[in-house]
């Protein structure tokens, strides 16, 4: 039996997050026949990518140890941006141009921290006023439209899975590959873990940190475009307030705000768990005032789970024996 | 100790979700037999009064007609808008309402909702340039020239007219507010007078209050404010009133919307005017058209080119208030 | 004048010379800036901001900070609006502080007690509160309309004078200095620090940790209810939905401005009054200029991003504790 539960353990340790979806999921699905709908399934897929995609970038930077508050302005910056390029350069080339935009603007970001030594938070928090206020004057407060067919195409099914998740689960593998399989991946973990160590070894702190940045930029755009297929249109006041909601989002998928550890497959998970209560709180027709409580009701929760069972688990640690406590007893002897 | 926990996490998960249906404040099932049609309403923010008034109104509509009614709050969020509205639509309505926050995302909406055969109905604000089937829009800027017409015939009387006045302006992003500044600003000036300072109060009172009290410092000879909503209104006349003034006499403030509150404002002989909009009789008539449509019958429009029901707006004033608001 | 120099002038002085240099420079630009009424307007402005600034300088010297105060400052609002239509000024003012504080209180339990970390705590505590406030209101306005003398006495709080000085600003002035004296002459204020610094070393020092935080997120609710009665006085009447929001970022961006850093250990609490002082003036300037919002944006972002690179640029090239401390 003890095994049992010590497998049970591990496993939710490492997929906690798809537990909880997937057992809150089930609940809803159990109560409401309207959520049970392959429409409303494919529906929660779609709803999900903005955020989702823009958190991969934002769970690179947060285990490096840095924050990127400016995520919402450079999505709509770039949204903004991409949508009024479609009719100039098409589709594919608008959305290329965006993408350029946002890992230039994430790049900024990384050059305030690393050049001028300010910390991340006041950083992205500047840039958060000054790209909002480039997407204001931009479009001069006007929203941006296209009806280009390719662009709209995007928003549809493909076999009932929406082809915006389809690019979602791509970003993710590309997340994947980059954080778990490259060197590059390895020195964002060690720089979150122990800074001056990772300097120590060789690393090239401020290279890396800069990379960390425009890459959120890079994902952010990217959660831009995914933004601009859904609405078919961008504005300079779109996705405000978005950056809390993606930290959010990483959060609560395990990355730990201290930097060092954190999983991607996380973020994935906490993404489609806020689609899910969305989608359910409209489902059950939970009035609108009542939303907020539940959704903070929900964070607080969830987290407080994960920090009471870290909790206990620090105290159901044996004590690590210690491999050097026969020298040291030579030592005394001496 | 670590798996006991584990589980514990499992159970408390279940327990949410078992928090979150009874926070909806169950609604009671329809009895078996009943196929009531469904009308789906998806508001901007059920945080202001007109989109209160407005929610009112479809809701009343709906129980008056015989429709079910589900609602919708997009908290001001364009991709809460398409969500929700997808939301509704698959959820077996038989039509759809929609008052946009931001009618640039509609056509995907409306396309949607076109592909189920579902109509749509816009309640105010705008378009986006989507194939709604009916907008019922409130004159945002004839309210405007109203309002100018208004201050400029109350500060002709006056011996001391500097013909200088001020516009206090809603958050960028909020267009039916744009609106409204934007038919102030043309028909003042057309009268001849000058807007000397056009700032933003981001639709709140306490911002109100202090770009009032900016503005009458950079401009002390200011006879006129003109707010876009009420609430910078009774902001902005606190301010005239800490600077030892009077908001009717010596400044002269005009509002927009005729919450509640202004009302009270305006007999306590604190505001000028206000301009008043019909939230609530438009959420009626919204219902009203999903009706006829649903029943296969054809809409008269002030537009038809539009597909545009356009809703005059009236100007109240301390002279005409029992008229309307006999309390 | 050697770098060393003008590095160490600045540390001290940098943004008051910023404030002295804007407040010339707006002098002599604008005909009514130097005004005694124009001075009012702004110092009360500063002193709401200020006053939050002051707890959330503690909360971050702790090496916390609480993204809920602009919830807590509506809460705040909204009960002590309600109170004042009907019951005595003492009762709504003694309400709104006792609700601020009790969030701040249920915060810091929760932070410490349930393990949540901080920012996703305070994160969420700000839409609960926010849903409370709506929740309570209805989502409707409240306006404060009372017997003319409960209305004067409230007044005072947000426009009357003592001395001919501003209330908000002698309220400002008194909360300042006696945070000054909690935090360099208190056992209280050396054990915030010291949580700041190096939480573990405090553990270990045998200082209560969860009190010291719990008191601290108490302390910051208090002030932001202090902020929220005297805004709430200026304005007579309070919006539940849109009251406060925005503004924990204004009160981090100020603090941070002031120079007190994130990492914790060390508080700058007249660096946050100036910062506050500056970005009213700032917001002051740029109204009287009819500056169009959009270019508002901008101008904060960079005031932010330009005064804190300075303070970075002084890291880098200016080290006070000499070669031990050289930062890589």
């Amino acid at each position: 039996m003890k095994q049992i539960l010590n497998k049970f353990g591990r496993i939710w340790e490492r997929a906690g997050i798809f537990i909880m979806l997937a057992a809150l999921a089930a609940v809803f699905a159990a109560i409401n026949p309207d959520f049970r709908k392959a429409n409303n399934i494919s529906n929660i897929l779609l709803q999900c990518t903005p955020i989702g995609i823009a958190a991969i970038g934002m769970t690179f930077a947060i285990i490096s140890g840095a924050f990127d508050l400016s995520v919402g302005s450079t999505m709509a910056l770039t949204a903004c941006v991409t949508v009024s390029l479609i009719g100039v350069l098409g589709f594919y080339g608008a959305v290329a141009a965006g993408l350029v935009l946002g890992f230039l603007l994430g790049l900024v970001n990384g050059l305030i921290v690393t050049k001028i030594r300010i910390s991340p938070f006041i950083a992205t928090l500047g840039t958060l006023w000054v790209y909002r206020a480039f997407a204001y004057i931009y479009t001069q407060n006007k929203p941006v439209q296209s009806t280009d067919a390719v662009f709209t195409s995007w928003g549809e099914n493909f076999v009932y899975v929406p082809r915006l998740f389809i690019v979602m689960l791509f970003c993710y593998l590309a997340g994947f590959f980059l954080l778990y399989k490259t060197p590059f991946g390895r020195y964002v973990f060690a720089i979150g873990s122990n800074r001056r160590a990772a300097i120590l070894s060789g690393i090239n702190v401020a290279r890396v940190t800069l990379f960390v940045f425009a890459l959120a930029g890079l994902f952010g755009a990217m959660g831009g475009a995914a933004l601009a297929v859904r609405l078919w249109s961008a504005k300079a006041d779109t996705a405000s307030g978005y950056e809390l909601m993606i930290i959010a989002a990483v959060v609560l998928g395990g990355t730990s705000l201290k930097g060092g550890s954190g999983t991607l497959a996380g973020t994935f998970g906490a993404a489609i768990l806020f689609a899910v209560i969305y989608n359910a709180m409209d489902m059950f027709q939970v009035q609108s005032y009542w939303q907020k409580i539940a959704l903070g009701g929900i964070l607080l929760i969830a987290l407080s789970l994960d920090g009471l069972r870290r909790k206990y688990m620090m105290l159901a640690i044996e004590p690590v024996q210690s491999p050097l406590k026969d020298k040291g007893e030579r030592i005394n002897e001496k | 100790m670590r798996n006991k926990l584990a589980l514990f996490d499992i159970i408390f998960c279940i327990a949410v979700a078992v928090c979150l249906v009874f926070a909806a404040g169950c609604k009671k099932k329809a009895q078996p037999g009943e196929t009531k049609k469904v009308i789906g309403f998806s508001v901007v923010d059920m945080q202001p009064n007109f989109f209160q008034d407005m929610e009112r109104g479809v809701r009343e509509g709906c129980e008056q007609m015989g429709f079910e009614y589900k609602l919708h709050d997009q908290k001001y969020d364009s991709a809460l808008l398409v969500s929700g509205c997808e939301n509704l639509l698959t959820r077996g309505i038989s039509a759809l309402i929609v008052s946009p926050c931001e009618p640039s995302a509609m056509p995907p909406v409306v396309k949607k909702a076109k592909n189920m055969g579902i109509p749509v109905i816009i309640c105010d604000i705008g378009s986006g340039g989507s194939e709604h089937d009916a907008i019922v829009i409130s004159d945002c800027f004839g309210g405007g020239e109203i309002a100018a017409d208004y201050m400029a015939k109350e500060l002709q009387k006056r011996a001391n007219n500097t013909k200088k006045v001020g516009v206090i302006k809603c958050m960028p992003g909020h267009i039916y507010a744009v609106r409204r500044g934007e038919g102030f600003v043309k028909k003042i000036q057309q009268l001849g007078f000058q807007v000397a300072s056009t700032l933003c109060a981001n639709d709140v009172r306490d911002q109100g209050y202090r770009v009032a009290q900016d503005m009458m410092t950079a401009h002390p000879e200011m006879v006129g404010i003109f707010c876009e909503n009420d609430p910078m209104a009774l902001g902005a006349i606190q301010a005239v009133r800490d600077a030892g003034k009077s908001p009717i006499d010596d400044v002269l403030v005009v509002g927009f919307n005729a919450d509640p509150e202004a009302i009270e404002a305006i007999k306590a002989g604190n505001l000028a005017a206000t301009i008043q909009q019909a939230p609530y009789e438009m959420g009626k008539q919204c219902v009203g058209l999903a009706d006829k449509l649903l029943k296969g019958q054809a809409l008269t429009y002030t537009d038809p080119n539009l597909r545009e029901i356009t809703i005059p707006v009236r100007l109240i004033t301390r002279e005409n208030l029992s008229q309307y608001f006999p309390r | 004048m050697s770098q060393q120099q003008f590095w160490k002038i600045w540390e001290r002085f940098g943004l008051f010379i910023i404030i002295l240099i804007g407040v010339a420079g707006l002098s002599l630009s604008i005909p009514n800036f130097a005004t005694m009424t124009n001075f009012r307007n702004f110092i009360n402005q500063a002193a709401v901001v200020a006053i939050a600034g002051a707890g959330m300088t503690l909360a971050i010297t702790s090496g916390g900070f609480d993204l809920s105060v602009g919830s807590v400052f509506a809460l705040a609002a909204c009960f002590g609006a309600r109170i004042l239509i009907d019951g005595p000024v003492a009762q709504s003012i003694f309400v709104s502080l006792v609700v601020g504080t009790g969030i701040g209180l249920l915060n810091g339990l929760i932070i410490t007690k349930l393990r949540v970390p901080t920012f996703i705590a305070t994160l969420a505590m700000m839409t609960i509160v926010r849903g409370a406030a709506l929740i309570y209101t209805k989502g409707r306005d409240i306006n404060i309309i009372t017997e003319p003398a409960r209305e004067a006495a409230y007044k005072f709080f947000g426009g009357g004078y003592i001395f001919s000085l501003p209330v908000p600003m002698v309220l400002m002035i008194l909360v300042f200095v006696v945070f000054y004296v909690v935090l360099n002459h208190t056992a209280f204020g050396r054990h915030v620090c010291a949580v700041g610094s190096n939480e573990q070393a405090a553990i270990y020092s045998g200082l209560n940790v969860d009190r010291i935080k719990i008191a601290v997120f108490a302390i910051v609710g208090l002030t932001a209810s202090i902020a929220a009665v005297i805004q709430t006085s200026q304005l007579m009447g309070v919006n539940s939905g849109s009251s406060g929001l925005g503004f924990e970022l204004q009160v981090i961006a100020v603090v941070v401005l002031g120079g007190t850093s994130l990492r914790g250990g060390k508080a700058k609490l007249f660096g946050t009054m100036a910062g506050a002082i500056l970005v009213a003036i700032a917001n002051n300037g740029l109204n009287l200029y009819n500056t169009p919002i959009f270019y508002q944006y901008l101008v904060f972002g960079l005031i932010l991003l330009l005064a804190v690179s300075m303070d970075g640029l002084k890291n880098k090239f200016y080290t006070p504790a000499g070669a031990w401390a050289q930062k890589i």
